[in-house]
């Protein structure tokens, strides 16, 4: 450590003595890094509201929904828990369960608006009901009425595309009126469950094996043929605007990470002038003792009080460039930036690294192959 | 400790050309005791540089061995010879290789930067500024190379020779680039090195005036020494 301490000083004074060049150079990583900044900052505003967009009307990447077409003789919270059990492995995060009652015209008369539509009770894992926005998105002047009785419009939910997509068509009902609803119909009950993965692979015979496995028993105790009574659709569609998505996304990163290897580049034709203006003192250094990690580590810590001072820069230009950035965006696009994202650190230090390799090694190679006689006594005598 | 501070044993140096392998160095015998000067003399292409090459572990002989300060170099790795190089040899060239970033006391310490053992900077500092001192340009110590003398320079270069308290001082034409009256200063500081300091002296020259002032005199014809 001391021994690197001493190279990195004299890193120091060679610097010194060109203030000028290693200004530039620093400037040069600096920009390189603010630009990074900026088209990651740039990549991560415009593609999360994308993926907002798409989740919206198409559903969450990974999204399934399973439908049974019997309770296996299973009451709701068993059935809910052996489903749970069964998808585990491959959700996100716990399943939604979705009572389905057959289909009725759940409108008061004239019956104008609605037609028939499958009630839908949402409940989570633990069977506790789903908080949805009921009261919304229910067509004006609509009133519903199940077995001839009014329920408040508070009490319904007419759910978006992706989440019909989800939990099957229907129209949502607050669990508190569910006994209501059943009285409207004699026909049976049935369940359906909304898994997310987030996983882009097609799981549905994964899925569909684990929870054929996980009631397989039961429906053998039931006489009911498990292959029959377990349906798994997959609910995100739309491939191809998640693939564009993921297309903006690679144009950016390619940009950033583009302008980053160009920094890199600027740097190692930089290093290559160094090598070459210092190939007496390598060579004088090697006369005096130096090992060839000692002309590797001189390389390396030029690069390194570059990079140190870019970063420092570009963090700093950063910093001056938020309030601009932010009311621009704000303006602009009407979206909130922050060019020094948590997230974003850790790329700019690999970036960094990127930099440092890019423009280390080969000049450090080449420094450290030289012949000290070579550079220092190119004549025989 | 043994009596020489180097050895050479039937050392032979062979370099490839596209005329075939030329011999450089034949079968070269020489003692250089401790505390002597030696001058080495002899016309261009007779291998004079050669053999300061390689016994300042800069080349490595294609046969024959080489013992320095007691250590047989030949079985020695490329990390043992750098160390042994950092700490028993020290080299004057006829350019005098300042960095001209660093003041002379800067350039005298430059073996410092790359031998973790040889303590702190202060010392080694002090220790740069005795040496200049015993050299008698002690006032010029803060100086950079741009502000000197070619004399002063190439005693800058003989100081930074001996700040790892070498065992063996070589030199390879230290006065080529030096008017004469500043030519014959440098060689008596460098011929004065063995009473100084005690180290030992191998000069390469083509000056017969300044090859008198060793303790012993050798010529080298066609890469064998007479």
């Amino acid at each position: 450590m001391g021994g690197l301490n001493r190279l990195v000083s004299l890193t120091i004074r060679f610097n010194w003595r060109s203030k000028a060049k290693f200004l530039l150079l620093a400037v040069l990583v600096a920009v390189g890094m603010t630009v990074f900044l900026v088209v990651m900052e740039l990549s991560r505003v415009s593609s999360e509201d994308l993926d907002d967009a798409i989740s919206e009307d198409i559903g969450e990447t990974g999204t399934y929904r399973i439908e049974l077409t019997t309770s296996f003789g299973l009451t709701k919270d068993v059935l809910a828990k052996q489903v749970d059990a069964a998808v585990t492995p491959f959700a996100s995060r716990p399943p939604l369960m979705i009572e389905v009652l057959p289909a009725i015209t759940p409108e008061c008369p004239p019956y104008e608006v609605l037609g028939r539509q499958p009630i839908l009770i949402v409940s989570d894992s633990a069977g506790d009901p789903a908080d949805l926005p009921f009261g919304q998105e229910l067509p004006a002047d609509t009133e519903i009425c199940f077995d001839g009785q009014e329920i408040p419009a508070a009490a319904v939910y007419l759910p978006s595309q992706s989440e019909q997509g989800k939990w099957g068509l229907g129209l949502a009902v607050d669990s508190a009126y569910r006994e209501v609803v059943a009285l409207s119909t004699s026909q049976p009950i049935t369940h359906s469950f909304s898994v997310v993965t987030n996983n882009q692979a097609d799981q549905r015979d994964d899925i569909s094996h684990a929870v054929i496995q996980q009631l397989e028993d039961t429906a053998l105790r039931q006489g009911v043929d498990i292959r029959d009574s377990v349906f798994v659709f997959r609910a995100d569609t739309g491939e191809s605007i998640r693939s564009a998505s993921e297309g903006i996304k690679l144009v950016y990163a390619l940009i950033g990470w583009g302008v980053l290897t160009l920094g890199g580049l600027g740097l190692l034709v930089s290093e290559m002038i160094v090598v070459r203006e210092r190939t007496w003192f390598f060579g004088l250094a090697r006369a005096v003792g130096a090992r060839s990690k000692h002309i590797a580590a001189l390389i390396f810590a030029d690069i390194l009080l570059v990079l140190g001072a870019g970063t420092a820069l570009a963090l700093l230009i950063s910093l001056l460039i938020q309030p601009a950035a932010s009311s621009f965006a704000r303006e602009a696009f009407q979206v909130d930036v922050e060019l020094l994202q948590p997230a974003t650190i850790p790329q700019l230090i690999a970036g960094a690294l990127l930099v440092l390799v890019l423009a280390g090694v080969y000049p450090a190679l080449i420094a450290t192959r030289q012949d000290p006689l070579d550079v220092l006594e190119p004549r025989v005598s | 400790m043994s009596e020489f501070a180097a050895v050479m044993s039937s050392v032979t140096v062979e370099y490839p050309s596209a005329h075939g392998t030329v011999t450089a160095l034949r079968n070269v015998d020489a003692q250089f005791r401790r505390g002597t000067s030696t001058a080495i003399v002899g016309r261009s292409g007779s291998g004079k540089s050669t053999l300061i090459s390689v016994l300042s572990l800069l080349r490595r002989p294609s046969s024959g061995v080489l013992t320095l300060d007691g250590v047989t170099t030949s079985t020695l790795s490329d990390a043992g010879v750098a160390a042994l190089r950092s700490t028993a040899i020290g080299v004057v060239f006829q350019s005098y290789h300042l960095d001209s970033s660093l003041t002379a006391a800067e350039n005298v310490m430059l073996p410092w930067y790359f031998y973790s053992d040889s303590g702190p900077r202060r010392l080694a500092r002090h220790r740069a500024a005795q040496i200049l001192a015993q050299l008698e340009i002690g006032e010029l110590a803060d100086r950079r190379p741009s502000q000197l003398s070619g004399g002063e320079r190439q005693r800058v270069a003989i100081g930074r020779a001996l700040f790892p308290e070498p065992a063996l001082f070589v030199a390879d034409e230290p006065t080529g680039n030096l008017d004469e009256d500043t030519a014959n200063s440098v060689a008596t500081t460098i011929f004065s090195l063995p009473s100084l300091f005690g180290t030992t002296v191998v000069l390469v020259t083509h000056d017969s005036t300044i090859a008198a002032m060793a303790t012993s005199r050798l010529e080298l014809v066609k890469g064998e020494l007479r």
